[in-house]
C-alpha cells in the first residue's frame, strides 16, 4: 500500500467498509497525547530550573534525561504521521465505550472534592452507591448493602486497626 | 551466613500463618479477570504497611504465587485469561476441558505451578547470595549503569516498540526529579505544591499507575468477556491427582519450563507473559514430531510449559530485586516499596544488612508452594465462578480500596487525588501502548539513579569519562550493548538462513 508523504494511505477501494475505517489513513490524534504530556512537562521542568537560574549540575541531569526523552517522541510522532492509524481507531469511533470510564472518573474527582466536607464515611458510602446505580446494578437492596459492607470494612481496617487518619467531616474534625 | 539463612527459616516458620491467607487471596484475585498480583498488592499495600516487615513480604510473595495459579482457573475452565500468561494456559487447557477432562487440565496446572515454585525458590536461594557477593563490589558509577539497564530493558520489552518503552522509563526519570534537587536544595518542578516537595510519593503512583488505570481499562473493555463454560466437566479430586501423575510422567519439560521462568523473570521487565509464551513454544520445538500438531487441542505440556514458567518467574524476579535494588516486575516493585517504606536497605547491601528478613522471604516462596498445592486444588471446584463477578460491582469496591491505599503512607488527601491522575495517565499509556510499569520503575530507581551518577562524578573529579574506563563498567556497557543489537541481528540472520 502507498503512502503519502502525511502518512495518508492510496487506492483502498478494495478494502471492505470496516477494514477502511482502520486503515482510512486518519491519524488518532489520542497517539500524540503521551509525547504531548512528556514534551510539556519538559518544557516546564527545564524551562523553570532555568528561568529560575539553578546551579548547572541541577539543570543538567533533567537535561540529561530529556534528551532520549525527545527523541524516543520526534521518533514516535514521525512513526504515527507515517503510519497512519495503526491504532484501532473502531474504538474512537464508538463514543458509548468511553461512557463507563468517564462516569467513574468523574464521581471519583467529585468524591476527593466532598470527602474533606463530609467524611470519608460517608463519602464512600454514597460514592459506591451511586456508581453503582449509575452502571445500572439491579437491587436497591444489593447497592446499599455492598457500599455498607465496604465502608464498614475500610473502617474496620484503616480506621479502627491501622489508625489511619482518613478525611473526617467538617462537624467532627 | 548460614546463621542468616536459618534465622531467615526460623522467622518464616514463626510467621507462617500468614502464608495460606495470601495464597487463598492470591487465588481468589487471580480469579478475576483484570486483577494481577501487581495491581492486588498495590491495592492491599496499607495493610502490608502496618504489618511487620517480614510479615508484610511474606504475605506478598505468597499473594504473588497464588495470583499465578488463580489466574489460570477462568483459563482453563472458562476460556478467560485474565494476564498473558494465563492465555498461554489457555491455548491447551481450555480445549482439555471442552473435553471433559477439566479436572485432569486444573491439576496439571496445580502441579506444575507448585513445582515451577519450588525449582525457582531453589535457583534463587542458591544463586541470590552469589550475585549479592559480586554486586556488593559494585561501586556508584557500575549502579549508574545497571540502574540504566534496567530502565532501558523494561522499555525494550514494551509491545509498543522501544521508543514507547523507553519514553515511559525516561519519563518515570524525569518525573522523579520532582523536589528538592539532592546536593543545592533547589526546588524542581513542584508545581508550587509543598506536598510535591519531598518528590513524587512513590505509592500513590504506584497505586495509580497498576491498580486505578486498570479499573479503567477494565471498565472500557466491559462485554468484552463471554460465558463459555459450557461443556465444561465436573471436576473432581481423582481428575486432579490425575493431572499431577502426568506432570511427574513429563518431567523434562517442567524442568525446562521452570528454568526458562526463573531465568526470564530475572530480566527487568520481561515478565510471566513472556517467559510462558517461549516455554511454550520450546515445549513445541522440543516435543516429538507426530505430537506437535497436538499443541492448541489439549496437549497437557502445552499447560505444563505456561504453569511451571509463570511460577518460575516469581522466585526469579526476586534475584535482580534483593541482589541489586532493580525490581524484575512490576510485582517486585510494589515489594520493593514495601521494604523501601518499612526502612530496609534496599540495593546491593540488603542481603548483608537484613539478610534475615529477606531469607525470610525467600523460604516463604517454598511454605507458598506448598500451600497452593493444597489450596489450590480445594479451591479449583468453584473458584473460576469469581471470574463472573461483574465489572460494575467490582470496580466502585476495588476504587475505594485504591484510593485508600494511596492515601496510607503519608495521609494527605492530596495523593488520592495524585491516584487519579496517575491513574488517567497510565490508562491512556496502556492505550497508546506506553508500559506503565517502565514509568514506574523509572519513578522508583529516579533517586538512586542521581545520586550513583553524581557519586560516580564525584569519583571521576567531575569527569563523565570514569563511566567508560573503568572494566567493570566496560562489561555492564557491552551487555547494555549487546541487549540492544542482538535481537535485530538475530533477526536478519533468521531471514537470511530463510
Amino acid at each position: 500500500m502507498r503512502l503519502s508523504p502525511l502518512g495518508f494511505h492510496r487506492g483502498e477501494s478494495h478494502l471492505a467498509e470496516g477494514e477502511c475505517m482502520r486503515r482510512s489513513g486518519k491519524i488518532d490524534w489520542g497517539e500524540f497525547i503521551i509525547p504531548g504530556i512528556v514534551l510539556a512537562y519538559i518544557i516546564y521542568n527545564i524551562g523553570l530550573q532555568l528561568f529560575r537560574s539553578y546551579r548547572f549540575s541541577t539543570v543538567a541531569y533533567s537535561m540529561l534525561l530529556a534528551i532520549p526523552l525527545v527523541l524516543c517522541c520526534f521518533a514516535v510522532i514521525v512513526d504515527v504521521c507515517r503510519k497512519g492509524a495503526e491504532h484501532d481507531t473502531s474504538a474512537s469511533v464508538s463514543p458509548k465505550r468511553f461512557r463507563k470510564p468517564v462516569l467513574f472518573l468523574g464521581l471519583s474527582v467529585l468524591l476527593l472534592l466532598i470527602m474533606p466536607v463530609i467524611g470519608y464515611l460517608i463519602s464512600f458510602f454514597l460514592y459506591i452507591s451511586t456508581l453503582m446505580l449509575a452502571f445500572a446494578v439491579q437491587g436497591k437492596i444489593k447497592i446499599f448493602a455492598i457500599a455498607g459492607v465496604t465502608t464498614a470494612i475500610v473502617y474496620a481496617i484503616f480506621d479502627f486497626w491501622l489508625k489511619l487518619s482518613l478525611p473526617q467531616p467538617f462537624w467532627v474534625s | 551466613m548460614e546463621e542468616v539463612v536459618f534465622s531467615g527459616l526460623s522467622m518464616m516458620l514463626s510467621g507462617i500463618w500468614i502464608v495460606p491467607i495470601g495464597i487463598f487471596i492470591g487465588i481468589l484475585v487471580g480469579a478475576i479477570p483484570g486483577l494481577s498480583a501487581g495491581n492486588s498488592l498495590a491495592i492491599l499495600m496499607p495493610m502490608m504497611l502496618g504489618l511487620p516487615v517480614e510479615l508484610a513480604l511474606m504475605f506478598a510473595v505468597s499473594l504473588y504465587c497464588g495470583s499465578e495459579v488463580g489466574s489460570s482457573y477462568p483459563a482453563i475452565l472458562l476460556n478467560i485469561p485474565g494476564t498473558g500468561s494465563a492465555a498461554v494456559a489457555a491455548f491447551d487447557g481450555y480445549p482439555m476441558a471442552r473435553n471433559g477432562k477439566a479436572a485432569q487440565a486444573m491439576g496439571i496446572s496445580i502441579f506444575s505451578s507448585f513445582a515451577g515454585g519450588m525449582l525457582s525458590g531453589i535457583v534463587c536461594i542458591t544463586t541470590a547470595p552469589l550475585i549479592s557477593r559480586i554486586a556488593l563490589k559494585l561501586s556508584a558509577v557500575e549502579m549508574t549503569i545497571v540502574i540504566l539497564f534496567g530502565v532501558a530493558v523494561l522499555g525494550q520489552l514494551a509491545s509498543g516498540g522501544l521508543a514507547r518503552g523507553l519514553i515511559a522509563g525516561f519519563f518515570g526519570l524525569l518525573v522523579a526529579t520532582t523536589g528538592l534537587d539532592p546536593i543545592w536544595g533547589q526546588p524542581r518542578a513542584t508545581f508550587e505544591s509543598m506536598y510535591l516537595l519531598d518528590g513524587v510519593p512513590i505509592i500513590p503512583a504506584l497505586v495509580g499507575l497498576l491498580a486505578f488505570s486498570e479499573l479503567l481499562s477494565i471498565l472500557e473493555k466491559e462485554g468484552a468477556f463471554e460465558n463459555t463454560a459450557a461443556g465444561v466437566g465436573a471436576i473432581g479430586f481423582s481428575g486432579i491427582f490425575s493431572g499431577f501423575r502426568i506432570v511427574l510422567r513429563r518431567w523434562g519439560n517442567l524442568l525446562r519450563s521452570s528454568m526458562i521462568g526463573t531465568g526470564i523473570g530475572a530480566v527487568p521487565g520481561a515478565g510471566a507473559a513472556i517467559a510462558s509464551f517461549i516455554s511454550y513454544q520450546q515445549a513445541i520445538t522440543f516435543a516429538p514430531e507426530q505430537q506437535k500438531a497436538t499443541f492448541g487441542k489439549g496437549n497437557p505440556d502445552g499447560i505444563i510449559a505456561a504453569e511451571a514458567s509463570n511460577n518460575g518467574v516469581v522466585g526469579g524476579s526476586l534475584i535482580p530485586l534483593i541482589t541489586l535494588g532493580v525490581p524484575g516486575s512490576s510485582t517486585a516493585a510494589v515489594l520493593m516499596v514495601i521494604m523501601a517504606f518499612q526502612g530496609l536497605a534496599v540495593g546491593p547491601r540488603l542481603l548483608v544488612q537484613n539478610g534475615d528478613v529477606v531469607y525470610a522471604m525467600l523460604w516463604t516462596q517454598f511454605s507458598a508452594a506448598v500451600f497452593m498445592l493444597l489450596i489450590g486444588t480445594i479451591c479449583a471446584y468453584g473458584i473460576h465462578r469469581l471470574a463472573y463477578v461483574p465489572t460494575s460491582l467490582m470496580v466502585p469496591v476495588v476504587s475505594v480500596f485504591a484510593l485508600v491505599g494511596g492515601f496510607a503512607a503519608r495521609q494527605y488527601w492530596f495523593d488520592m487525588l495524585l491516584v487519579v491522575l496517575f491513574g488517567v495517565l497510565g490508562y491512556i499509556m496502556k492505550k497508546y501502548k506506553y508500559p506503565p510499569p517502565a514509568m514506574l520503575l523509572g519513578i522508583i530507581l529516579g533517586p538512586l539513579l542521581e545520586g550513583n551518577l553524581l557519586r560516580g562524578l564525584k569519583m571521576g573529579l567531575g569527569s563523565p569519562e570514569i563511566f567508560f574506563s573503568r572494566p567493570e563498567a566496560l562489561i555492564l556497557w557491552g551487555l547494555f550493548l549487546l541487549t540492544f543489537l542482538m535481537p535485530p541481528l538475530l533477526r536478519r540472520l533468521r531471514s537470511r538462513g530463510k
